[in-house]
């Protein structure tokens, strides 16, 4: 019996050594060339070269408005971030044989090495301003989220991350000698966005941050599904990316972004040996068709007389946006430092792009649409006349009043537009009622986004029968109307917006979106509005009247005493739009009543036009918000006029 | 004197003193292969020469003396042996386990000498009677094999306590226990083991797994049943858990059935069994089956003879982990090749085959039994260790005897052939066939002496 079982252990010993050898054989043999290759791939590893960003320049060339500058990140290892204690551990055992020291000794040099990093971070990110512990907490949970979900360490875990970024290189050439004796220490060249005006066109260029997942599926960024996985690692968005948040940098993502480089690389003993490279494409540069002289004045212009509010310049002929003024700005260059406190500075909003996105009642200004639209549809001829007798209805002095408390008396078109008879406008209006005049409005632009391609744009409001009853107020349908006649009530409308109109107008009724950008703009609506030429013309000597007869709105604006008059003539219209009081959320429940406290009154008051008169080149808006005292023609048109004057002297009037 | 000195040399088992030899001298290049390769390793080659000559003198030490007094001594042996395994959970733990004493020179590992306590003490427990023929009679070995295991399980370390099961079974069998009985507990013990147990998924991994890929649904009747979408690419494929099946009752919370042993081992434990069942699933080889996937590759790539010209070994063979210890099987293959595998596997068949002549030759019971426990441990260590760096077993923390870095191991495995060899030495005299006695059905006659006598 033992010796029988002896044999089949014996057997079995024999058996397994079969199999074995078998496997050896499949392994080794049938699969050697399989594994040796196998083995090749896995000495391999890839790197990432990154790509410069396209810089942003305005129309001329001459001027960089932003672009990516050389600078240096302070990045600590990710390990040494969390205190890994395997890597602390296998740090110290480097130490030991480096150093030729016992392992006690090694753990003491480590702590040694570990507190002169902190403290030079910590000095880093005082002087900076840095919040310290925030920014680990995010570094963590980042790669958090990128292992997520894996049983394997990923590769970010056994990276440096940038604690303190965009170091000038005299900060990094100082620090480099302070790098001898740290620990999971390293100085990175990277590049950070520069704008070498700092916050002018702030809200046009706008700012760039790390990428977040969410950015991704906001805007379905994630999509290029390459088939080669390299490939895709080089066109897809990986964490700490820089993406464009807000104005011409997110709107030119593609175009500024470029596509990353790569190298593969042999692992070979140490060290690594280069096999292929394909270089980074560079991102390509943005011109804009703002002209920098023009932005520059216009925030002078707007600085100088203490408001807030807008000046937009458009080229008439094509429609091109030269200037696109928004007060208050912000410092581009100090946007990460200053957030928090720009993010809340909710009476004066700097970060918001007014030109494209805030809706102001576009007041008198409208009047110039108002009256086409009332051509075109046949509701008033241009020799029709209404008496203003300082009211709408005279029973009722205080009801739908004129501006001009005593009236105007009988005026035609002209003499309306001129003096900016309410009283005309108010009748102009109900002829026509809420559902004739939306249409006319919308060619012009207003139903839509102004058409830049700007993230931050607003679409203009102008209210239908239909949009009334779906809010309510369908009591109120004709008095709408005839506050519509005059830019108020629910009509609202960007300056942009306006300024696009008038443009329209200037044009000969031809509507072209307005451009901003000269590469990677969205495809521009161009459309032929069809308007009668005498129509035009009878709004156009309106306009021309209102800046160049004594008397009208703007008369003393352009020609009033001691103003140096302009080589040109000038179309305009003014308008002052009485707005409700901002109020601030001063009970702090999250919503704006009547119960909340005022923070701003006045008006809102405007400037649109044309120049030249005859032959029109350019087309501008201006807007100034909650002004106490004065009116459009006071406030407005001398700003516009000092913005015509450069104009001219910079040859948009040729 | 000289006279013992001669029938020393005489009867001494030199086959197997030679393989011992030879493995370890091909442990030693193999370590220093590896060495070679990682410039952070320095000075594992020379440590492990000074542990083979250490291992040396152990051998002849456990050839000195007559090896039935070890049997006196198996039970305050296998005591000792329980105390040390119970003190080194009062030590400070290295790398979370609690395997090591710490002698400032080396490191002890208790769990080593336990093997060759526990196959002494049952070879000791076996030697007469026939009380293991019964199956109430298997409650006792098994108690003595369940206690150290136990413990041993508990540092962790999974590879050594499996160990004990098989050469316990390939004790039991030799000294005649019922193979009925045996193979009984065998199949009670793997329906323990495969048993399904559900386990909950909370919610927020589920959805997490579901958003990942695609999850097909089977109904029947109030339970759903989940499979995963292999026809996606395999990034986009959630990764389950290895279970029979995931299901849900009704809108409740949703489960895994798995196997009871996937819960009880602790998590990297159950990682390398799923690494081992999903060996070519390319999402496992980066992760749970990552060691394996570089043992295979270092073994495989090594081809017929090695690695010749091939220059990127030594960079290959940095790229696995612990390839100078657990490991050190697939470094043999990539730098010797098929040939060197098969050669160390050569050696380790004329251990055996020469330890089966002396288990065969021996008349004493305990002499038998402890012959066998030693083979039947050096078998067990040589499959599983051989085997998972080939991917037919699971990675379990495993030396390769005599040739793996290490002296506890080097230096137990040593003292255990070192007395196979003396057992060998002390079997009785064979002069030669006795007259007219022809040893019918091969059965050789007995005889009354051993050649080196108590």
């Amino acid at each position: 019996m033992y010796k029988r079982r002896i044999k089949i252990f014996l057997g079995l010993v024999a058996v397994v050594f079969a199999v074995m050898i078998a496997r050896l054989g499949y392994l080794q043999i049938l699969r050697g060339d399989d594994y040796r290759l196998q083995a090749e791939e896995a000495l391999q590893k890839y790197e990432l070269l990154p790509a410069r960003r396209g810089r942003i320049l305005d129309r001329t060339g001459e001027f960089v408005l932003a672009q990516d500058e050389a600078c240096t990140d302070l990045c600590l290892h990710y390990r040494f971030l969390t205190a890994d204690e395997k890597w602390i551990l296998a740090q110290q055992k480097r130490i030991r044989k480096q150093e030729h020291v016992s392992l006690d000794e090694a753990g003491k040099i480590y702590q040694d090495r570990a507190r002169r990093t902190w403290r030079v971070v910590e000095e880093q990110a005082r002087e900076r301003g840095v919040d310290l512990p925030a920014t680990i907490e995010e570094i963590v949970r980042r790669v958090e989220r990128i292992r997520a979900g894996r049983d394997y360490d990923v590769r970010e875990q056994n990276q440096e991350h940038p604690v303190i970024c965009a170091l000038d290189n005299e900060t990094a050439v100082r620090l480099k000698p302070q790098l001898e004796g740290t620990i999971g220490l390293a100085l990175r060249s990277t590049h950070k966005r520069v704008h070498p005006f700092g916050d002018l066109a702030c809200h046009v260029i706008g700012m760039t941050g790390r990428v977040w997942a969410e950015d991704l599926e906001e805007r379905n960024l994630t999509a290029a599904d390459e088939p080669d996985w390299l490939e895709r690692l080089r066109r897809n968005y990986q964490p700490w990316d820089t993406i464009g948040r807000r104005g011409v940098e997110a709107m030119c993502e593609n175009v500024l972004r470029g596509v990353r480089g790569s190298r593969r690389l042999k692992r070979i003993g140490s060290g690594v040996q280069v096999l292929e490279e394909v270089p980074a494409q560079h991102g390509h540069d943005v011109h804009l068709t703002l002209d920098l002289r023009l932005q520059q004045e216009g925030v002078a212009q707007l600085q100088k007389g203490g408001y807030t509010g807008c000046v937009v310049i458009l080229s008439v002929p094509l429609g091109e946006v030269l200037a696109l003024v928004s007060v208050p700005t912000f410092d581009l260059n100090r946007y990460s430092q200053d957030y928090e406190i720009l993010a809340e500075e909710t009476l004066y909003l700097p970060l918001l792009h007014r030109a494209v996105g805030r809706r102001y009642s576009p007041g008198s200004t409208i009047k110039p649409l108002m009256a086409l639209a009332g051509l075109g549809t046949g509701a008033i001829s241009e020799h029709t006349t209404f008496t203003c007798q300082g009211s709408f209805d005279p029973r009722y002095p205080d009801r739908f009043r004129c501006w001009n408390r005593s009236g105007h008396g009988s005026e035609d078109l002209r003499a309306a537009l001129r003096d900016s008879c309410d009283v005309y406008f108010y009748h102009v209006g109900q002829l026509l009622g809420l559902d004739k005049a939306a249409p006319w409005l919308d060619r012009f632009g207003y139903g839509d986004l102004p058409g830049t391609g700007l993230p931050d744009e607003r679409a203009g409001l102008v209210p239908t029968v239909d949009w009334m009853r779906r809010h309510g107020r369908t009591a109120e349908l004709r008095g709408e109307a005839r506050l519509e006649g005059i830019g108020q009530g629910v009509i609202e409308a960007t300056p942009l917006h306006v300024a696009n109109g008038i443009a329209t107008i200037a044009r000969g009724g031809k509507f072209l979106s307005p451009v901003l950008v000269l590469e990677g703009a969205p495809p521009r609506v161009s459309r032929d509005l069809g308007i009668n030429p005498s129509h035009l013309r009878a709004v156009r000597e309106g306009m021309f009247q209102v800046v160049n007869e004594p008397g009208a709105t703007a008369y003393k604006a352009f020609f009033g005493d001691g103003v140096e008059r302009l080589p040109f003539k000038v179309c305009g219209k003014t308008g002052t739009a009485q707005v409700a009081p901002q109020r601030i959320d001063s009970d702090g429940n999250g919503r704006i009543t009547v119960q909340d406290r005022i923070a701003r009154t006045g008006d809102m008051l405007w400037f649109i036009g044309y120049a030249p008169a005859e032959d029109p080149k350019v087309a501008f808006a201006v807007v100034l918000e909650y002004v106490q005292e004065g009116g459009g023609g006071r406030n407005a048109a001398p700003i516009a006029r000092e913005m015509l004057r450069l104009c001219h002297r910079l040859g948009y009037l040729d | 004197m000289l006279d013992t000195l001669k029938r020393y040399l005489r009867y001494t088992s030199w086959p197997i003193l030679a393989s011992v030899v030879a493995l370890m001298t091909l442990g030693v290049l193999a370590i220093r292969a590896s060495e070679q390769a990682d410039p952070d390793m320095t000075g594992f080659a020379a440590k492990q020469m000074a542990f083979a000559g250490a291992g040396i003198v152990v051998f002849i030490a456990a050839t000195s003396f007559p090896y039935a007094r070890l049997g006196r001594l198996a039970y305050p042996l296998f005591g000792a042996t329980l105390v040390l395994l119970v003190a080194v959970f009062y030590l400070p733990d290295v790398r979370g386990s609690h395997r090591w004493i710490d002698l400032k020179v080396v490191r002890f590992q208790p769990s080593e000498l336990a093997k060759l306590t526990f196959i002494i003490l049952l070879a000791w427990y076996l030697r007469y009677g026939d009380h293991y023929r019964r199956l109430g009679g298997l409650i006792i070995p098994f108690l003595l094999t369940l206690v150290p295991m136990g413990l041993i399980l508990k540092e962790p370390d999974l590879g050594t306590a499996l160990l004990f099961l098989p050469t316990l079974y390939f004790m039991l069998f030799l000294a005649g226990a019922k193979l009925r009985h045996l193979l009984t507990i065998v199949g009670l013990g793997t329906l323990v083991v495969l048993l399904p147990v559900p386990r909950g998924v909370d919610a927020e991994t589920f959805q997490t797994q579901r958003d990942g890929g695609r999850f097909e649904t089977v109904q029947l009747g109030p339970v759903k049943l989940f499979s995963v979408d292999r026809s996606l690419p395999w990034r986009q494929q959630p990764e389950v858990p290895a279970a029979y099946c995931r299901f849900q009752i009704g809108e409740g919370r949703v489960f895994d059935l798995q196997p009871l042993s996937l819960r009880v081992l602790k998590g990297h434990q159950s990682r390398r069994i799923e690494g081992w069942l999903r060996q070519n699933d390319p999402r496992i080889e980066q992760g749970k089956g990552y060691q394996l996937s570089q043992s295979k590759i270092v073994l495989g790539a090594g081809k017929l003879t090695g690695r010749g010209e091939w220059g990127d070994a030594d960079a290959t063979f940095r790229m696995l982990p612990d390839d100078h210890t657990d490991f050190i099987y697939s470094v043999v293959g990539g730098q010797w090749g098929f040939l060197g595998c098969l050669f160390v596997l050569a050696l380790y068949g004329v251990i055996f085959v020469f330890g089966v002549e002396i288990a065969v030759l021996t008349y004493d019971p305990f002499g038998r039994l402890l012959a066998v426990g030693v083979l039947a441990l050096l078998l067990s260590q040589v499959v599983i260790n051989v085997g998972m760096t080939m991917g037919l077993m699971p990675i379990t923390g495993m030396t390769l005897p005599l040739v793996s870095y290490g002296g506890s191991s080097l230096v137990v495995n040593c003292a255990a052939l070192g007395l196979l060899v003396n057992i060998g030495q002390r079997r009785p005299i064979l002069l030669g066939r006795r007259p007219f006695e022809y040893g019918e059905r091969g059965e050789k006659p007995p005889a009354p002496y051993g050649p080196l006598a108590d």
